[in-house]
């Protein structure tokens, strides 16, 4: 409905569903390094597609350039309609509103409370709610992910999986209907990796939101993909189911689903 | 949120207690330096005001009562000081009040001193100008006092020749005289003159007779023999030596009355317009001398001469 | 290998300079911070109080020491006071507590700032719709800048009062004589400048500190470099801001 200039086939083919997201020529280099040439991927509602990729194939540098953190050399990307690259500071973050982001790390912000983690985005995004209202959010988000006795908690208090879930909840609170995932099972052990997984899954559905997700887990891209897009030589290589890709035979794309 | 407020608190009372300590100190220095609280403004002119800066105090009987607001040239030979002072002190300082540049200390900061007159006057206004006073500069004030020393030597010099001439000079006794001592004085040297006559008279016999004995006048054994030479020789050295003695009494009257004169017995007035007195003073004494100094020759001589030695040898053991 | 160096210091001084330009531009910007800003007023102004108090009473009391026996020579003893409280409230006092704050706060920031940066927190913050310059930046640099002078103000008294414990050390000079000196010798000409001197002492400490930790390299090694270089430069900076300001001043005719 909102990339109908665009005269690339592919788009709109199959899916009952609206494009939340569309990329189109995106290239970023640092330096000599071309980390992302001529990348192509769209992003439809209620689909959660994952990124593959190699460690340093610009997995991150992608949904980094999506949530507008790193600006592209050229390329669009169109956001719920927007062009990312173009958008001025007030109506990226109108913007933002609506795409949450999961960092690695979590980036928990280490001098507050959870509380206040959970408030500050609340607070930010000019999203005028009463105490009330902020406390009920910020309690919802909690349960979601089952962690409402550590409101009160210093992030350095809590465990890797435990912080990966307030930063989940962090990142709900604004009820976004995308969400980009960078890589949330790294440096969680098996059990709470698969968690996690069943947890972003279960939020997906309660929240109806799309996502991508980059990650390298396979564990987790089997629970989570609904779609799997194939980053190789800062391309598109290919997208495909999980079984579809699992029984390809190009050997870039076997190299992946070789345990 | 408790905790937060207990921060805020801490944090409100850091920042007040800084800034108010800033204020205070502003405060402090500027009501040292007079730029609040109530003043007014006088001013005056000096020839030289030797590095007056504005900020500099204003010292009224040597209180601290203002500051130098500006120091402007008016002219090649006037400098113009406005000074701020308190109003407290406006009723103390009078019209004709003098100001003075001068330095704090030896080494310190200049300033203005405003120093009273001992005239009665009305207390100064606003805007008025006081009348100015030299200001001391070191240099100057070395030289000041290389002129009085110059000065102080001279006069010692001319003192050390006063007193010299005081020692030595009769006629200043004469503001030391009175008249009782005069009148002694005048008989003693009378008495003086008749004795001194005496012994010249007396000194003039002597002098004969041992001429004569020189010349061999008479024989050797007459002499000898007649007694009545001898004891006529006997008699003249004891009527000698009856004026010796009073001479001697004489000298001690003199010595008396010159006690006497010295502590300034009596009153001047008569011998200091007697200067003949004083003459003649001086003669007879000269005399004394001169008749003593003949006594003395002529005692001596007789000593040598033979036929008295034994006389004079037995007078020794006898003394003996 | 030098004209390298000498590039790297160039474009440092650049990318310094442009950071200092942005804060300006950041700081008129409305939105501005104020709860967060107040918490790094705490932090940075109340928290350093101790450290700065106890560094500045130190050293009034050794200045005075160490100045008595020089003006004991002069016969000069009276004016211990009186050259105590100039060097202290011009120089010592304000450059000692941008040192201390150097130390502790140009590395603290540099060091929250690095690793924030590393855990991807100053991204966090620019997805959740917050300024990141604007949060952490223009606030520490605000406070730095706000703070020192106070803490400053504080060091002056409290090192004068230590210069009032060393007087009474070997002479004696009573509590009101002292400070009447004190407040005599004093002029506008000493306390202005000295303090003005200590507003650019914190802004060049906070943005310093800003700078490194913002732009601290991946990596838990950046963040201990960007902590180091923080303290490095900004102890190096205060010492030059010290000498423009003094040659401001003297050129002025201020003092």
């Amino acid at each position: 409905m909102i990339a109908e200039t665009n005269s690339e086939p592919k788009v709109n083919s199959d899916t009952e569903n609206k494009t939340v997201i569309q990329i189109r020529n995106l290239s970023k280099s640092f330096g000599e390094n071309h980390v992302l040439r001529d990348f192509n991927m769209d992003l439809n509602k209620g689909e959660n597609i994952v990124v593959l990729g190699k460690s340093g194939s610009g997995k991150s540098v992608l949904i980094k350039c999506i949530i507008g953190l790193i600006k592209p050399e050229t390329g669009t990307i169109k956001v719920l309609g927007q062009n990312i690259p173009d958008l001025n500071r007030e109506d990226l973050d109108k913007i933002r509103v609506k795409v949450g982001f999961l960092f690695q790390s979590n980036a928990l912000y280490d001098s507050m409370t959870v509380r206040e983690n959970l408030e500050f985005p609340l607070r930010r995004h000019s999203v005028q709610k009463s105490n009330e209202k902020e406390n009920d959010l910020i309690m919802e988000a909690l349960t979601n992910v089952g962690l409402a006795h550590t409101i009160d908690l210093m992030p350095s208090e809590l465990s890797g999986g435990m912080k990966k879930r307030i930063a989940l909840a962090r990142t709900l609170i604004l009820k976004p209907e995308i969400i980009l995932y960078d890589e949330p099972t790294t440096g969680l052990d098996p059990i709470t990796g698969k968690e996690i997984s069943n947890l972003m899954n279960e939020l997906a559905k309660k929240y109806n939101t799309s996502s991508i997700v980059i990650s390298h887990d396979l564990n987790c891209v089997k629970r989570v993909a609904s779609k799997i897009a194939m980053l190789i030589d800062g391309k598109c290589y290919a997208q495909g189911s999980y079984e579809e890709l699992e029984k390809s035979t190009d050997p870039k794309i076997k190299h992946f689903f070789e345990l | 949120m408790a905790a937060k407020d207990f921060r805020n608190v801490r944090l409100g009372i850091f920042v007040l207690v800084g800034t108010g300590l800033l204020i205070a100190a502003l405060y402090l220095i500027g009501s040292k330096q007079n730029l609040f609280g109530s003043t007014f403004h006088i001013s005056a002119n000096f020839n030289n005001v030797s590095g007056l800066m504005k900020g500099n105090n204003v010292r009224f009987a040597g209180i601290n009562v203002g500051t130098v607001e500006s120091v402007e040239i008016v002219s090649d030979t006037s400098v113009n000081v406005v000074m701020i002072i308190e109003n407290s002190v406006q009723k103390f300082i009078k019209k004709n009040a003098l100001a003075s540049v001068g330095t704090d200390g030896l080494m310190g900061n200049k300033l203005v001193n405003i120093n009273s007159v001992n005239e009665p006057s009305e207390s100064i206004e606003e805007d008025d100008v006081l009348q100015s006073l030299k200001p001391v500069e070191m240099d100057q004030m070395v030289r000041t006092l290389d002129v009085t020393n110059e000065n102080i030597k001279v006069i010692s010099t001319n003192l050390r020749n006063i007193t010299d001439k005081i020692n030595s000079k009769n006629s200043l006794w004469n503001l030391l005289m009175d008249t009782v001592v005069a009148e002694n004085v005048k008989s003693s040297i009378v008495n003086m003159k008749l004795m001194s006559n005496e012994g010249l008279y007396i000194t003039g016999d002597l002098k004969a007779i041992t001429q004569g004995i020189k010349n061999g006048k008479g024989s050797i054994g007459a002499l000898i023999t007649d007694t009545l030479i001898s004891s006529k020789i006997k008699q003249s050295v004891i009527t000698l030596q009856k004026l010796s003695d009073t001479a001697a009494i004489v000298t001690g009257d003199i010595s008396q009355i010159v006690r006497n004169l010295k502590h300034g017995k009596g009153t001047m007035g008569v011998l200091l317009t007697d200067t003949s007195l004083i003459h003649n003073l001086n003669t007879s004494v000269k005399s004394i001398n001169k008749g003593a100094v003949t006594f003395d020759e002529d005692m001596k001589a007789l000593q040598s001469s033979w036929p008295f030695k034994k006389y004079f040898k037995k007078q020794k053991k006898a003394k003996k | 290998m030098k004209s390298s160096g000498f590039r790297k210091f160039l474009s440092e001084t650049g990318d310094i300079a442009r950071f200092t330009g942005r804060f300006f531009t950041e700081l008129f910007k409305p939105r501005f911070e104020f709860a967060e800003f107040f918490r790094q007023c705490y932090f940075i102004g109340y928290k350093s109080l101790p450290l700065v108090a106890i560094t500045a009473f130190i050293m009034g009391l050794v200045i005075t020491i160490q100045s008595r026996p020089t003006l004991v020579e002069f016969g000069a003893e009276a004016w211990l006071p009186k050259m105590v409280s100039v060097s202290l409230v011009r120089e010592i006092a304000p450059v000692i507590t941008a040192l201390i704050c150097a130390g502790k706060i140009g590395s603290g920031i540099g060091a929250e700032l690095g690793s924030m940066k590393v855990t991807e927190q100053i991204d966090a913050m620019d997805v959740s719709g917050t300024n990141p310059y604007k949060f952490l930046v223009v606030t520490r640099v605000m406070s730095t800048t706000l703070m020192i002078p106070i803490l400053a103000v504080l060091a002056d008294a409290v090192s004068l009062y230590g210069g009032f414990l060393g007087t009474n050390i070997r002479g004696v000079c009573s509590w009101d004589l002292y400070w009447n000196q004190v407040f005599d010798t004093l002029t506008y000409g000493d306390v202005i400048p000295s303090i003005a001197k200590t507003f650019l002492f914190g802004f060049a400490i906070g943005i310093i500190g800003c700078y490194k930790g913002f732009n601290s390299s991946k990596g838990t090694e950046g963040v201990g470099q960007s902590a180091n270089s923080a303290v490095v430069i900004s102890s190096l900076l205060v010492f030059v801001l010290d000498l423009l300001a003094v040659q401001i001043t003297d050129l002025l005719q201020l003092t």
